[in-house]
């Protein structure tokens, strides 16, 4: 029972030496605990001759050895795990040294004290030389511990990699029990293989050394987890990745990475300069106290720096404006919150926006600086884009809509939702957002409407990608209303698998149609019945247009391939076959318009007569375009053709009466006035005998000059319709004064009072020759109807001329009309009195002539009082 | 005053015989010649060596030449010769064309419409006189 006791005494004194000088190894270093453990190997080497205690009474171990040697493994595997392999190596190396130097001591120490003896010849002369060591024990147990020292290690190693940390215990036990069970086999096999005691002594030792790898590792375990709390570094689990044979060949590759290790570190260091200078972003870093211990390049371009005028400066002594900004709060916040932060803001010094990221850091605070000026542009830029489509898409009067490959409606602009609001809950609800679009189609169709058929059809064929468009135009009349709108879809989306869709409402574009429509019709019509079509043709472009009645009127076919103008051309009938084209050039040369007529063949009615108007009209680019007119004037042409013949014919029958009425009156008078000669020789000779009755000569003079007065107003006659009229100045006073005398001779018994006043401040002209036809006239009747019952006659003539007229008033006290006559008096041949010596033709010449000269007549008569014409007459100033 | 010679041309008999007779009665030439034709009339002046005659009556409507040909023949003549030579037409044409026709030719002195009397006579002798 003491033996056990005592035994875990020396086994927790030996342990807590250990663990307390591995604690104290950061002021002691590791020395003082190899020669602790140095001490303990010499110690256990030296204890072999000591009683063995009996376990279970029968199987000897010496516990002392066995608590030494567990402690020298559990210290190595604590070095070896805390300290590395270069401590545990140091460590196995110090342990086999000092336990050899300190049994050389011990040895040099006991030759010393056997020559001193043996000098004296004092003592037990049987001393001997070595006299407690075992040498063959020594070695081997030596040689035997640096093998289980290399075992040990190798054998944690081996199971930190294969066993999970949870079951470290486990991994501990394992380790040192398999090295003790190990190096008591060999130990025994080696010394006492063979003998009685080998196998007592090895259970023992198995017992007892299982006992203890317990109770070291479980003392190993507790110290790493709770004490030095090593599980929880990081360090730990990284320095458990060791190779297995690490304890042996850990120096060169250590060499190596060393070497390695620096390159790569200057590598990377200079990557890493290269990387913060090169890079976009500004970095500084700021020690606790503000100030610059580092900046980039690119820091000292945003602020106009050096980086190296920036070092150690003080950030909010160099730039004061920026402590009136966030940036300066977000900066303060990071440093006491000890968090991230970013901030973005406007730099107005610097007239650039910037993103800040503040990152605290154990020394002070990280900023990177990111220039977003042109990015804060651009969604500057695109909210406003945004905020315009959206503005342009709720302004539109489209309606319009997305909607996805299944039909759902996924979006809709406003002029859609208010379409749908106006037209009733019902078809809100069909057509709102999240409707589906193809099933109200469907819908449709399910009812038998065609338009919706369509209109699917359209959808899925955009939707499937046969055609890049769709478009529809559809009545939707809404209770009285008349609508009409087109669809259009078009593919959406970069997939092309959405679909707009937008309705527009056409009604007024279709009200406006079908009443253009409506008077194209009336003008179709128009020109149907006019036989008149018109046409345009652009010299520029060479398009030639006529409209439906010209292709009626030439007999074209409108859908003809061939050549529009030399189909046209072809039927035309010229002398010149060019006559057109001369035409058309022409006039688009001179910009002047024309007129033709010409003759086309026609299948109908052989030949049609064609009137052509062209004229030149400048576009709105001031181009000259040919505009005209054709028509088919073949009925006018006939009759105008007809008539002009007829009118021909007339006017030659006309002046062949003209020239028959003048030379049938010359050829009659030139008998007549040889009759005149005649009797004017006979009274010549009757004179001179003086013996006969002249009277019938004189009644045949008489006869004569009547007949030859009638003569005389049919010339005139003849000559007012024949004659052009004249424009000459007339003298009214000559004109009446010579009448008057001509007349005065005519009745020897008659002389009237001839009372002339003319009122004239302007010229009049007129024809002189048609003006005294009628004054002749007039005053000459005066003459021959005067009242012989009277005995004062007069003759009253009183003209007024102004630049416009003249007012002829012959007034006589002659014998009046009756009044049944009046209306009869300008008819031809006709004689309202038996007193009458006249023709008849008299005052139907003077009316005849006053008409030839734009003029009029006015007759006032009494009968057996007196007559009074008033005259008026244009003045052709 | 007394005219050497008168000459009438007209190719209607009656009327130069009239017209011969009213001049006769008058006494104021001494010759009257009478052609029936203005190429008649035209031979007889070619052949004539001194003076044309002082007047001549021409009527305008006559067969093969009318008295517009015979006054187009007549300016063809020298000066000299008809200087002394005056033409008064004479004829039963009272159209104005025919008239201002006649006007228009230099050596018509005036116009006149069959058949020839005294006071008609006496109109031209005094229109003569004023030009001498």
């Amino acid at each position: 029972m003491y033996v056990v006791l005592s035994t875990l005494i020396l086994l927790l004194i030996v342990s807590t030496c250990i663990l307390l000088l591995f604690n104290l190894r950061n002021r002691l270093g590791l020395a003082p605990l190899y020669i602790l453990l140095g001490g303990i190997q010499y110690f256990q080497i030296n204890i072999d001759y000591i009683e063995p205690y009996m376990i279970l009474g029968e199987f000897p171990v010496f516990p002392q050895s066995i608590v030494l040697f567990s402690a020298m493994l559990f210290a190595v595997l604590l070095i070896y795990i805390k300290e590395g392999v270069e401590s545990a190596r140091i460590l196995i190396i110090a342990i086999l040294i000092s336990s050899a130097f300190i049994i050389g001591l011990f040895e040099i120490a006991a030759i010393q004290d056997y020559f001193i003896r043996n000098t004296n010849r004092t003592g037990d002369v049987n001393f001997t030389l070595f006299p407690n060591l075992n040498f063959k024990v020594f070695f081997i147990g030596t040689f035997l511990l640096f093998f289980d020292f290399i075992l040990l290690t190798s054998i944690y190693q081996f199971l930190i990699s294969k066993i999970d940390k949870k079951h470290y215990f486990l991994i501990l036990l394992l380790s040192l029990w398999s090295v003790l069970i190990f190096d008591a086999f060999a130990f025994h096999t080696v010394l006492f293989f063979g003998t009685s005691k080998y196998t007592v002594a090895l259970i023992g030792n198995f017992i007892a050394k299982t006992l203890s790898a317990v109770i070291f590792s479980l003392i190993l375990f507790l110290y790493l987890k709770y004490i030095d709390k090593v599980f929880e570094t990081t360090s730990f689990i990284a320095n458990q990745n060791r190779e297995v044979l690490s304890i042996l060949n850990y120096k060169k590759k250590y060499l190596d990475l060393k070497v390695e290790k620096k390159i790569s570190e200057k590598k990377i260091s200079a990557q890493y300069e290269k990387t913060l200078t090169s890079i976009s972003d500004g970095i500084t870093t700021l020690d606790t106290n503000w100030c610059y211990t580092y900046v980039n390049k690119q820091a000292g371009k945003f602020v106009g720096r050096t980086p190296e005028s920036l070092m150690g400066k003080h950030i909010w002594s160099e730039f004061p404006e920026v402590v009136s900004l966030p940036f300066y709060n977000a900066c303060l916040n990071a440093f006491k919150s000890q968090k991230a932060h970013i901030s973005v803001e406007y730099f107005s010094s610097y007239g650039k926006w910037f993103e800040n990221r503040i990152y605290p850091t154990p020394d002070g605070l990280t900023i990177y600086f990111t220039d977003i000026t042109e990015k804060k542009v651009i969604e500057k830029a695109l909210v406003e884009s945004e905020a315009f489509n959206k503005g342009i898409l709720s302004s539109l009067t489209a309606h319009i809509a997305v909607i996805d490959k299944t039909g759902e409606v996924l979006a809709v602009n406003k002029a859609w939702n208010d379409y749908s609001v106006n037209n009733g809950g019902h078809n809100y609800e069909s057509t709102l957002v999240g409707s589906n679009y193809i099933e109200v189609c469907k819908h449709g169709i399910s009812e038998g409407d065609e338009l919706s058929q369509n209109i699917l059809d359209g959808l899925m064929s955009v939707l499937n990608q046969k055609t890049r468009h769709f478009e529809i135009e559809y009545p939707c009349h809404y209770k009285d209303e008349k609508r009409w709108f087109t669809m259009h879809v078009e593919p959406f989306g970069t997939e092309l698998d959405k679909l707009v869709i937008s309705h527009n409402n056409i009604t007024q574009l279709k009200i406006t149609e079908e009443k253009l429509e409506r008077t194209n019709l009336k003008l179709k019509e128009a020109q149907r019945m006019a036989k008149l079509g018109n046409w345009e043709y652009n010299p520029i472009t060479k398009e030639i247009f006529f409209s439906d009645e010209i292709y009626q009127i030439f007999e074209l076919d409108k859908n003809s391939p061939q050549n529009l103008y030399k189909r046209y051309k072809s039927k035309c009938i010229l002398e010149n076959e060019n006559a057109i084209d001369e035409l058309v050039s022409n006039a688009i040369k001179n910009e002047t318009g024309y007129t033709i007529g010409y003759f086309i063949n026609s299948n109908e009615i052989s030949q049609k007569y064609i009137q052509e108007v062209g004229e030149i009209v400048k576009d709105e680019n001031s181009n000259v375009i040919l505009k005209g007119t054709i028509q088919d004037i073949t009925k006018d042409k006939l009759i105008s053709d007809e008539l002009t013949q007829s009118n021909e014919e007339l006017l030659k029958i006309n002046t062949e009466l003209d020239r028959f009425v003048y030379s049938a009156s010359h050829d009659l008078r030139s008998p007549l006035t040889s009759l005149q000669g005649l009797i004017q020789v006979l009274e010549m000779q009757i004179d001179t005998s003086g013996k006969v009755d002249k009277e019938p000569i004189n009644l045949m003079t008489q006869t004569i000059d009547k007949m030859d007065k009638f003569i005389a107003d049919i010339l005139d006659y003849s000559l007012n319709t024949r004659t052009e009229l004249a424009h000459e100045k007339i003298n009214f006073e000559s004109l009446i004064k010579s009448s008057y005398e001509d007349l005065k001779y005519m009745d020897l018994d008659y002389k009237p009072k001839l009372t002339l006043d003319i009122k004239q401040t302007v010229d009049f002209l007129s024809d002189p020759k048609r003006i005294s036809i009628i004054l002749n006239n007039l005053i000459s009747n005066a003459f021959k109807y005067h009242d012989k019952n009277k005995k004062n006659h007069f003759l009253n003539v009183f003209i007024t001329v102004d630049d416009k007229n003249v007012i002829i008033d012959i007034e006589d006290n002659g014998i009046g009309i009756k009044e049944e006559y009046i209306d009869k008096v300008f008819d031809m041949f006709h004689r309202a009195t038996t007193l009458s010596t006249g023709s008849g033709m008299g005052l139907y010449i003077v009316k005849e002539t006053i008409e030839k000269l734009k003029g009029s007549i006015h007759i006032i008569s009494e009968f057996e009082k007196g007559t009074k014409f008033s005259i008026i007459l244009p003045n052709s100033l | 005053m007394k005219l050497k010679e008168i000459m009438l041309v007209d190719d209607n008999s009656i009327d130069n015989y009239v017209s011969k007779i009213v001049t006769e009665k008058e006494n104021i030439a001494e010759t009257i010649t009478v052609k029936s034709s203005a190429i008649e009339a035209l031979e007889y002046l070619k052949t004539k060596a001194d003076n044309f005659p002082e007047l001549i009556f021409l009527d305008i409507k006559m067969p093969i030449m009318d008295g517009f040909g015979f006054l187009l023949e007549f300016s063809k003549f020298t000066v000299d010769k008809k200087a002394n030579c005056a033409i008064v037409m004479l004829s039963s044409s009272i159209s104005n064309e025919d008239m201002e026709a006649a006007s228009n030719d230099q050596h018509v002195i005036d116009y006149l419409s069959k058949p020839l009397n005294k006071d008609k006579l006496t109109k031209v002798l005094d229109i003569l006189i004023q030009k001498k």
